[in-house]
């Protein structure tokens, strides 16, 4: 990427820009446009969520999901899926985000923190989750995409009952 | 506690099926945690957890809270996890160290030896201290023993030794130790946990059984063809899509696989059918085997092909991938689960890999698999729990099984005996009393 595309690209990368794009994740989440969201993701993305605070390490420790852009098609593709059980009747999910923060904004890519709290009702029941979301972010033709997202969930150690609803 | 508190109901359970109230019934459950939990052999942890003097784990044996320590002397112990003055939890954490090894309770700072024994009372000027000093020691659990770096432990003072409790599914435990080129395994890469509100033989009963795969995990075999953007080539040969494929064999094809059953409840069941593994890094890992084994043994160790051992009731084992999971029963219907990957020691970093990839996708409840079951058990519990009277069968080639050269009996793949076989077990543990 030449520097004045970076440049460019950094410019993009403001807070109210940055806000935008996660409630717009947020908004494909809720609203259950699952390729919409994938689509969201650059081919080469992760999308992590560990099993232990602190965790520095998707290979040697295991994590909740640790996916690369083709398992993130499975898990995507599955959500409309009829036997997909665990989501009959379909889980609903609210994500909110809050707690925005721009950590560094470099190579026409940047870092961003942000707080989630995920309400989602299965069956009769809310449950809520709470996490520290970090986001990289990159300007690829024209338009932001989700280079990786990691989610650090409070008591991601569980136990947990199924998670549906990608946080 | 109710007149089921000692008697078992006739007609509860029967060769072939068993009344839902199994599932459901308060008093049953209770009996399972006096009778079966509080007398069987029950894995607690492995040494590999409690490397130095003073690591603890804690765990419940039944419903009784345990905590399971390394001494000074390099001695493992098995405690009950409460104090031996007022009865407060001693260690509140799943896992630690001990300062120097000694327990302290929080609430009045008594402090107590890893084998129980009373080491300091802050004012014992005010009991016969050293008359009782037996009295305020911590409960031991009766029996403790090892098997190979398998730490069991019984509530019950009698009963078969743990050689002859696990009977056949040593070898179980063996698949796993054996493929460690050091000759030595370790629980590595922390673990997962889940919880449902669900009875633990529902798991026992799921695990033990071929025939609902293809049905109860057919989206993620289906959506495998959906997917286009390209799968890595993982280092050992075998195709991450085949991992998600393998529970959409046919029922004819499941059926081939065979079934083993033996006493005490314990089971297995054959090898699905995986593409062999191969390239370069087991190569390497054949090579570091061949350095502690003949030839022969390496292929022995290798060929061993079973799906998933049941060491009943609750210990599971899967040798190939490097798996061990632990069912915890709470309540009737509240089951904690508990999934380790086992790292293979002396094997290539990459085997690892595969294992911690291998366990995601079947344990973790944000995956492809694991959900899915959990629906199923919920969905079977809702269900029981309106007519405890109802009969649940499992009745499948009923008699086709035919002795083992092991002690044991061996049937075709979507023969339901092993889930006969267990609750014969369990009838006999509880049909008795302590």
């Amino acid at each position: 990427m030449t520097s004045a595309v970076a440049q460019s690209a950094e410019k993009r990368f403001d807070r109210p820009t940055i806000e935008d794009y996660l409630f717009h994740e947020a908004e494909l989440l809720d609203s259950g446009r699952w390729s919409e969201w994938f689509n969201l993701f650059t081919d080469d993305a992760y999308y992590w969520v560990p099993a232990h605070p602190g965790q520095k390490d998707p290979y040697n420790e295991v994590s909740l999901i640790y996916d690369d852009i083709a398992t993130l098609q499975v898990r995507v593709n599955r959500m409309n899926h009829p036997a997909h059980h665990a989501n009959q009747p379909a889980v609903l999910g609210a994500h909110h985000i809050s707690n925005v923060r721009l950590l560094s904004a470099i190579n026409g890519e940047c870092r961003v923190a942000s707080r989630l709290l995920m309400v989602d009702r299965r069956g009769d029941a809310l449950r809520i989750f709470s996490a520290r979301v970090e986001h990289s972010l990159r300007l690829f033709e024209g338009r932001i995409r989700i280079a990786w997202k990691k989610v650090e969930l409070l008591g991601a150690e569980g136990p947990h009952e199924e998670l549906v609803i990608p946080f | 506690m109710g007149v089921l508190a000692t008697t078992l109901p006739s007609d509860l359970v029967q060769s072939q099926r068993v009344r839902a109230a199994v599932y459901t019934d308060p008093a049953i459950f209770n009996l399972e945690m006096d009778r079966l939990f509080g007398r069987a052999w029950l894995f607690v942890a492995h040494e590999s957890q409690l490397r130095n003097p003073g690591d603890f784990i804690t765990t419940r044996l039944g419903r009784v809270p345990v905590v399971a320590t390394r001494g000074t002397d390099r001695t493992i112990h098995i405690v009950e996890n409460r104090c031996g003055h007022r009865g407060a939890v001693l260690c509140p954490a799943r896992s630690g160290t001990l300062a120097h090894a000694i327990f302290q309770c929080s609430y009045h700072d008594w402090t107590f030896h890893c084998d129980g024994r009373v080491r300091s009372v802050p004012a014992r000027d005010g009991y016969d201290f050293e008359r009782r000093r037996d009295d305020f020691a911590l409960r031991r659990v009766p029996r403790v023993d090892l098997y190979r770096g398998f730490i069991f432990a019984s509530l019950a003072t009698d009963g078969p030794d743990l050689r002859t409790f696990l009977g056949f599914l040593t070898t179980a435990l063996d698949d796993l130790i054996d493929r460690a080129p050091d000759g030595e395994i370790e629980f590595a890469g922390g673990c997962y946990r889940h919880t449902t509100p669900s009875n633990w033989k529902l798991q026992i009963e799921n695990l033990n059984d071929l025939s609902h795969a293809s049905a109860t995990h057919r989206s993620s075999v289906a959506v495998v063809d959906t997917v286009t953007k390209p799968m890595p080539a993982p280092p050992i040969g075998v195709h991450r899509a085949a991992g998600l494929r393998v529970n959409g064999a046919p029922l004819s094809t499941m059926d081939q696989l065979g079934v083993r059953a033996f006493a005490r409840g314990h089971s297995f069941i054959g090898g699905l059918p995986r593409p062999p593994r191969s390239g370069p890094v087991m190569d390497e890992y054949r090579r570091r085997l061949e350095k502690r084994h003949s030839k022969s043994e390496v292929d022995r160790i290798l060929s061993v092909d079973r799906h998933l051992n049941i060491i009943y009731p609750t210990l599971l084992t899967q040798g190939m991938i490097g798996i061990v999971k632990v069912l915890t029963p709470l309540a009737p219907d509240r089951t904690e689960t508990t999934v380790w990957p086992v790292r293979f020691k002396g094997a290539p970093d990459e085997l690892f890999h595969y294992t911690i990839r291998g366990i995601a996708n079947s344990n973790s409840v944000a995956n492809f698999t694991l959900p899915d079951d959990l629906a199923m058990y919920r969905r079977c519990q809702e269900a029981v729990a309106a007519n405890p009277g109802a009969w649940i069968d499992f009745s499948r080639s009923a008699g086709e099984e035919v002795p083992d050269n092991d002690g044991g009996f061996r049937g075709r793949g979507l023969n339901e005996m092993s889930i006969r076989n267990a609750y014969r077990a369990w009838l006999d543990y509880m049909e008795h009393a302590a």
